[in-house]
């Protein structure tokens, strides 16, 4: 039996017992909240699942959901429970970059923040944004976007029938529109006003290369990385560089990463971050395979 | 198309609710015809989506999802009961759902 940690990017929804859950297998979890208090010079030890504070702002929310992607993944290692492959989920690459030893846990940090600074730095000026569509195929979505020549594009494709979409805030909006009008089963406008995957960040490249080469020493992973950008496996230094910057304004398929990961004989995935995401965008991928989100880890580690 | 009788009707709350128990961690007796999708039960439109493929591939039917998308906005469900509703519309008329009222 193989077994893959996949790592979420932003946390859409808590179950409400995360903290309790990690607490109750180790301190990694307000360990790593004390560290990035350190790092970052902002107080996340006042962190909870209530406080908006942390919930609704983009860069903290990101930096949150690398911490308990790091805790749980750590805490699985160290109770015996090992990976044979990592997936990252978007921004989740980093939480898999740590997990597979190709950076430290401080690194990851650093590596999220400039990510956003230099992001915010390239759009400054531009009203951007991301938005879900479900119940429309990619050709119908496209042909949208197409049609009325919008600066917006597929950021991601979760399965067929669902998609996340980036681009101009305005192009974004309009093709939402379009979509519920031709019978988009729903759609919404995510609070993430970074136009993550999209050709609007492609100016954040030699910045991004340049800061990795001057500040993040790169391992060769323990465990092989999936890219989800070409699906290629990442393992030294030059891939993971690769993937880290192209990971921002490049578009992925999680569908494709995930039927990979299934074609290699993964049955057992553990969804190492807070929420369900994961488990609920991946179960429209045909396949035997069981995915355990952080709510039923008790029954791996007990 | 399917004719609907109350063997099809009964199974398909079964499925509907215990989709949603296991989804949502309860037990199928905390779910009632009144239950709020969205606020009781945390549930999305995925679960919609999951629950549109399920039926589909159960009962052997080719579904236009873009049909069921155009009338969900005409006819927006809200609770267990009307989803369950809305999921034996869909069985009964297919893609003429899109002709009903």
């Amino acid at each position: 039996m193989k077994t893959a940690f996949i790592f979420p990017a932003f946390i859409s929804e808590y179950i409400g017992s995360e903290i309790q859950i990690l607490d109750a297998f180790s301190s990694n979890f307000q360990h790593y909240l004390h560290e990035t208090s350190k790092i970052t010079g902002d107080d996340f030890e006042e962190f909870s699942l209530e406080n908006t504070a942390f919930t609704e702002n983009e860069l903290r929310s990101q930096l949150i959901s690398y911490v308990f992607s790091c805790s749980l993944s750590d805490t699985l290692i160290t109770h015996g429970l090992k990976p044979d492959i990592l997936a990252g989920y978007s921004m989740g690459l980093y939480a898999a970059l740590h997990t597979g030893g190709a950076i430290d846990f401080e690194d990851g940090i650093k590596l999220i923040k400039q990510a956003y600074i230099i992001s915010k730095s390239t759009i400054a000026g531009i009203e951007s944004g991301m938005g879900s569509i479900i119940g429309l195929t990619q050709d119908e979505i496209e042909e949208i976007i197409a049609t009325y020549k919008l600066e917006a594009e597929i950021a991601n494709t979760n399965s067929v029938h669902s998609h996340l979409v980036t681009g101009r805030l305005d192009a974004v909006n309009h093709l939402l529109n379009n979509a519920i009008e031709i019978g988009a089963l729903s759609v919404a406008l995510l609070n993430v006003k970074t136009p993550y995957h999209s050709k609007l960040l492609k100016g954040t490249l030699a910045e991004f290369q340049q800061f990795i080469s001057d500040e993040v020493p790169l391992k060769k992973t323990n465990y092989p990385i999936i890219s989800s950008i070409n699906q290629r496996l990442v393992k030294t230094p030059d891939d993971i560089k690769t993937e880290i910057t192209n990971n921002l304004f490049g578009n992925i398929n999680w569908m494709h990463s995930f039927e990979k990961l299934v074609n290699v004989g993964v049955t057992q995935f553990i969804e190492c971050g807070a929420g369900k995401s994961l488990q609920k965008i991946s179960r429209f991928i045909p396949g035997d395979f069981k995915i355990y989100p952080m709510s039923k880890i008790k029954r791996l580690l007990t | 198309m399917a004719k609907l009788n109350d063997k099809m009707k009964e199974e398909v709350r079964e499925v509907v609710l215990d989709f949603f128990a296991e989804e949502c961690e309860i037990d199928t007796e905390e779910i009632t015809d009144e239950s709020n999708i969205i606020s009781d039960l945390g549930g999305d439109s995925l679960m919609f989506l999951a629950l549109i493929e399920i039926f589909t591939k159960k009962y052997g039917q080719e579904i236009d999802l873009k049909t069921i998308g155009k009338y969900s906005i005409k006819h927006p469900v809200e609770t267990i009961g009307e989803l369950i509703d809305m999921q034996l519309r869909i069985i009964e008329h297919g893609n003429n759902i899109i002709n009903l009222d």
